[in-house]
């Protein structure tokens, strides 16, 4: 464990607000960016952000000191992604297929909407398009790793699966976002 | 390390996960490969194309937010504020991502965001009060103030 993190482990256990704050202030960008990736809607991520500060806050005083604060944090991020996934699912097969294609098509013509569409440009929207459509489990390594700035080993450990199963997942989504944004001129 | 194959050394190497030497031999690897000679220029698309999309959260979401933990943990009678202002973080936040925001004038605006430095700054206050153990009675006084800023944020709001 990194020094400064020590200390800073230390106040945060101790309940000090100011800690608090300050943690916030750092990991603000790349946990909601990871949020708003993974869940792939601006709402739920906001949503999300603060239920994760919550759990952190809680979670606090029976922290134990292994490995970076960092990691600790993107693991409780990346478990309520998780439980949202696991809550969304199960919406969805209460609805029949037919509702639930429709709300589908809904959700994603709101997310994209026409203004932010114009704005953004075509290569921004092919952008996201692309990493929202890879398969899950290299998703998630993906933005683990661009968004979250854990190292593979850290990954590996958050998602339980061997280091070489991370490396390779983040290879397939490589070479998958390549081939999907093959003729874009960027 | 446990054995790994040159494909996933070279995701490592991009990472900057290797250890120096591994590194070097890595690089002399690089030009007879061909596999990873494209995962890493693959790789590398992959980090710009993430930067390029990332995802920026919406000003003063992580304070406000923050602030609504610190007081919901605080004595009952103060927790239905700290509802209150997830729900204010929350309204603030869809403005803030709002398409129609840049309908607005500019003095529309920079009332909103002088309203939102106001709450940010009341909350600090409280905050720490709460933390120093202040007395009740000084705390209602700042509740007060906070609660007209929130107000007049909610009103500037409702109004978009
Ligand atoms: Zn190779």
């Amino acid at each position: 464990m990194r020094q400064d993190d020590e200390e800073l482990c230390r106040r945060l256990k101790a309940g000090d607000p100011e800690a608090f704050k300050g943690l916030v202030r750092d990991y603000e960008r790349p946990l909601y960016a990871y949020l708003c990736s993974l869940l792939r809607d601006p709402a739920a991520a906001e949503d999300a952000f603060s239920e994760v500060l919550m759990k952190v806050w809680k979670a606090l005083p029976s922290y134990r000191d292994e490995g970076r604060l960092q990691a600790w944090l993107f693991t409780i991020a990346h478990r309520v992604c998780l439980d949202r996934f696991e809550l969304a699912k199960r919406r969805e097969e209460s609805l029949d297929s037919e509702q639930g294609a429709a709300l589908r098509e809904s959700l994603a013509s709101a997310e994209r909407g026409p203004e932010r569409e114009a704005a953004d440009g075509e290569i921004r929207s092919r952008l996201e398009a692309a990493i929202a459509g890879l398969p899950e489990e290299q998703r998630q390594v993906l933005l683990l790793k661009e968004y979250g700035g854990l190292t593979f080993a850290e990954i590996a450990g958050l998602l339980g699966c061997p280091l070489s199963t991370a490396l390779s997942r983040m290879r397939y989504a490589a070479l998958k976002l390549r081939g999907s944004l093959e003729g874009l001129d960027a | 390390m446990p054995e790994l194959g040159h494909e996933d050394l070279c995701v490592l190497f991009h990472a900057g996960e290797l250890p120096p030497d591994e590194a070097a031999a890595f690089e002399k690897h690089l030009p007879s490969c061909p596999a990873c000679r494209e995962a890493l220029e693959a790789l590398r698309g992959a980090s710009q194309a993430a930067a390029m999309v990332l995802p920026e959260p919406p000003k003063g979401l992580g304070a406000l937010a923050a602030a609504a933990v610190l007081l919901q943990d605080r004595p009952r009678s103060l927790r239905p504020l700290g509802f209150a202002l997830a729900f204010a973080a929350l309204a603030l936040a869809l403005y803030v991502a709002s398409p129609k925001r840049e309908e607005h004038s500019l003095k529309w605006t920079n009332g909103i965001e002088s309203d939102l430095a106001r709450v940010e700054t009341d909350l600090g206050r409280l905050s720490q009060e709460i933390a120093l153990g202040a007395d009740p009675a000084e705390l209602d006084e700042d509740l007060d103030g906070l609660e007209e800023s929130a107000r007049s944020l909610k009103r500037q709001l409702s109004r978009s």
